[in-house]
């Protein structure tokens, strides 16, 4: 019903037969496609790259003698030394912990706006595609209207709008938290607030490709014989769908889920810059780059480091996701809309 | 074709309008009004501004009326540049963000493309990976460090082009390429990508065993398909683009929609958020429009009538 075949808007990065499936026949898919990926030098270390900068995001605020948000307006900003690794800001905040603490909001963001993409997205492209029709069509055919919507757009206004001090949204927010955490009352934890706020906008605006993608794949896959067996055996449509079906297209899934991380994280940094994304005193990666990209010619070392460490990490993650469309996913070429 | 791209049309306005009402209803239940500066303007003459902008009417007058002003193509007046309505502002400012888009998507093309071509024919040498590790390395850079950077090298170290502003060619060149560059890299993974998936196929095996040349291969044969990937980017494209625009023109200087538009949203500029958004929205969807038109040009396989 949708008017592009959706083959190839879902692939932004390249794909190539992968030459180890002439040997495959003996193993199961799973176990050569783990094999495939740790024969891909490139995907093995980014992947340890991420989980390294991973952890130094936990242990490194944990273990320095600075704090996050502690200044030194004597001091201001100092380019590295041995007591600031990475120098410090113009308030004389530690860099180098900064930065790990923004990793934190960074990674954080990315994988929890994922994870609400991947919900919403797998569950509303797996239903469209099992009961086909009308159901196909409906939901399809929001999916393509909502493609239109200017959602960065919506994102902004519902920040500038929603996510302010003392709103409704906020009012809620510390009405729930409040008896779990206490400090969630107090004004200072309005931050924190809006950074969930960022993590629930962001995933909302990007499950719309995954809806796509998983339904091309249940598509093809709800014809196949071992569906009929579980219809015939009186399995339910809810258990069919997320018992049968998703595990069946994970492949795809997962090489798609990879690739959002790093989109999410770039746009997380990008309503930074704009200064709808994380607020200060806290930092993200992408809170960090555009405070250091306004002193640049003064104090350079507070764009660099930042700035790495996004786009080390984005690039990390892109090629992970190349290196695991080319082992869990030789179909991808072959389309399957 | 026809009864598709009317179809589409028809589809415009419903969505627009849905759109719209969300905006606009959005804007209003928010909290805080127009009016809320830093200091507290007089009760007197707060009254008499929400008298003259009819912000004290009740929601569904203010939406009828405003519903009202669209059909003839009046966006309301804006509350702070008094004097000026939404429409002067988007018709000086929509020219440049438009002739920056277009610019930047351009150069994104006219270097993506090449790129991703070489890439393909270059399959597996250093060529290729030199120019995929080049546009994964545009891939992850967001503009607001490039500009930047572009900006410190060219402009404050070589005193080539100006930092900012928007007035001659020169003043161009650095948010064109600030724009341009990300999409650039983007656009030659995808031409790569979809290159290598044609070049494999039996008709190319055909064409080089009738003996055509290398470049007429690609030139007349393979590239219609190997570009089908880029032309299903293009539809996201625009919408990163006009994102992209945003924040260059807010590193720059540059007096276009964006800049306007972050503004406004911040200082609850009702009428000119909404007339922003309209103009995204409606040219967004055009350009979708456009690319599925292009689509069914380039792929035989894709009918617009379908159903």
């Amino acid at each position: 019903m949708s008017v592009l075949p959706h083959k190839n808007m879902d692939e932004p990065a390249d794909t190539e037969a992968p030459l180890g499936a002439l040997t495959a026949l003996g193993s199961s898919l799973r176990a050569d496609a783990w094999r495939r990926l740790r024969g891909n030098r490139t995907a093995v270390a980014s992947a340890f790259l991420l989980l390294l900068l991973m952890f130094l995001s936990v242990v490194v605020p944990m273990a320095s003698r600075f704090r996050y948000d502690a200044t030194d307006l004597a001091l201001g900003a100092a380019p590295p030394s041995l007591a600031h690794f990475m120098g410090t800001d113009a308030l004389g905040r530690d860099l180098l912990v900064r930065l790990f603490f923004g990793g934190r909001i960074s990674f954080a963001v990315g994988l929890i706006a994922t994870l609400v993409s991947f919900v919403i997205g797998c569950s509303w492209g797996a239903t469209a595609g099992y009961f086909g029709k009308n159901v196909d069509a409906v939901m399809m055919r929001i999916v393509d209207v909502l493609y239109t919507f200017p959602f960065l757009i919506l994102v902004i206004v519902l920040q500038v709008f929603f996510a302010n001090q003392g709103g409704v949204l906020h009012r809620s927010f510390s009405y729930v938290l409040g008896p779990l955490i206490p400090e969630a009352r107090e004004p200072s934890y309005f931050p924190v607030f809006q950074i969930v706020f960022v993590f629930a906008a962001l995933g909302s605006i990007s499950w719309l490709t995954m809806a796509r993608i998983v339904r091309g794949q249940v598509l093809t896959l709800r014809e196949q014989p071992f569906v009929e067996a579980a219809r015939s055996l009186g399995v339910g449509h809810f258990a069919i769908i997320f018992r049968h079906l998703l595990p069946n297209a994970l492949g795809p899934i997962v090489v798609y889920t990879t690739l959002t991380v790093p989109e999410i994280m770039l746009t997380e940094a990008f309503l930074s810059f704009l200064g709808l994304g994380t607020q200060e005193p806290l930092s993200s990666w992408g809170s960090l780059a555009a405070a250091g990209a306004d002193a640049l010619d003064i104090h350079p070392w507070t764009l660099v480091f930042p700035a790495a460490a996004l786009a080390l990490t984005l690039f990390a993650f892109n090629h992970l996701g190349d290196g695991l469309r080319d082992a869990l996913d030789p179909r991808t070429q072959t389309g399957h809309s | 074709m026809t009864r598709f791209l009317l179809r589409r049309i028809a589809w415009l306005v419903p969505t627009l309008w849905v759109v719209v009402t969300l905006v606009f209803f959005l804007l209003r239940l928010a909290p805080g009004g127009p009016f809320d500066g830093e200091r507290a303007v007089p009760a007197e003459a707060l009254r008499a501004l929400e008298a003259k902008y009819h912000l004290a009417d009740p929601l569904w007058r203010q939406y009828v009326d405003f519903l009202g002003g669209l059909l003839h193509g009046d966006l309301g007046p804006c509350f702070r540049y008094p004097g000026r309505t939404v429409n002067e502002l988007i018709r000086m400012s929509l020219p440049v963000s438009m002739l920056l888009g277009t610019l930047a998507m351009t150069l994104a093309l006219a270097v993506g493309i090449p790129l991703g071509i070489l890439g393909a024919m270059r399959h597996n040498t250093w060529v290729d990976s030199a120019a995929m590790t080049v546009s994964m390395l545009g891939i992850s850079i967001p503009r607001f460090v490039l500009a930047p950077l572009l900006v410190l090298f060219f402009s404050l170290k070589l005193y080539w082009l100006p930092v900012a502003r928007w007035e001659s060619w020169r003043h161009m060149i650095l948010p064109v390429v600030a724009a341009g560059l990300p999409a650039a890299a983007t656009i030659a993974r995808l031409t790569r990508a979809g290159m290598l998936d044609v070049l494999k196929s039996d008709f190319i095996r055909t064409a080089h065993a009738k003996g055509l040349s290398e470049r007429a291969i690609v030139v007349r044969h393979a590239l219609r398909g190997g570009l089908l990937p880029v032309v299903s980017y293009l539809g996201p494209g625009f919408s990163g683009m006009l994102v992209g625009t945003l924040v260059v023109e807010r590193i720059f200087n540059i007096p276009g929609m964006g800049r306007y538009f972050v503004e406004a949203a911040s200082n609850r500029e009702y009428n000119l958020v909404m007339g922003i958004t309209l103009v995204y929205g409606g040219l967004l969807m055009t350009l979708n429009t456009l690319v599925d038109v292009a689509y069914a040009w380039l792929d035989p396989r894709v009918r617009l009538d379908e159903k």
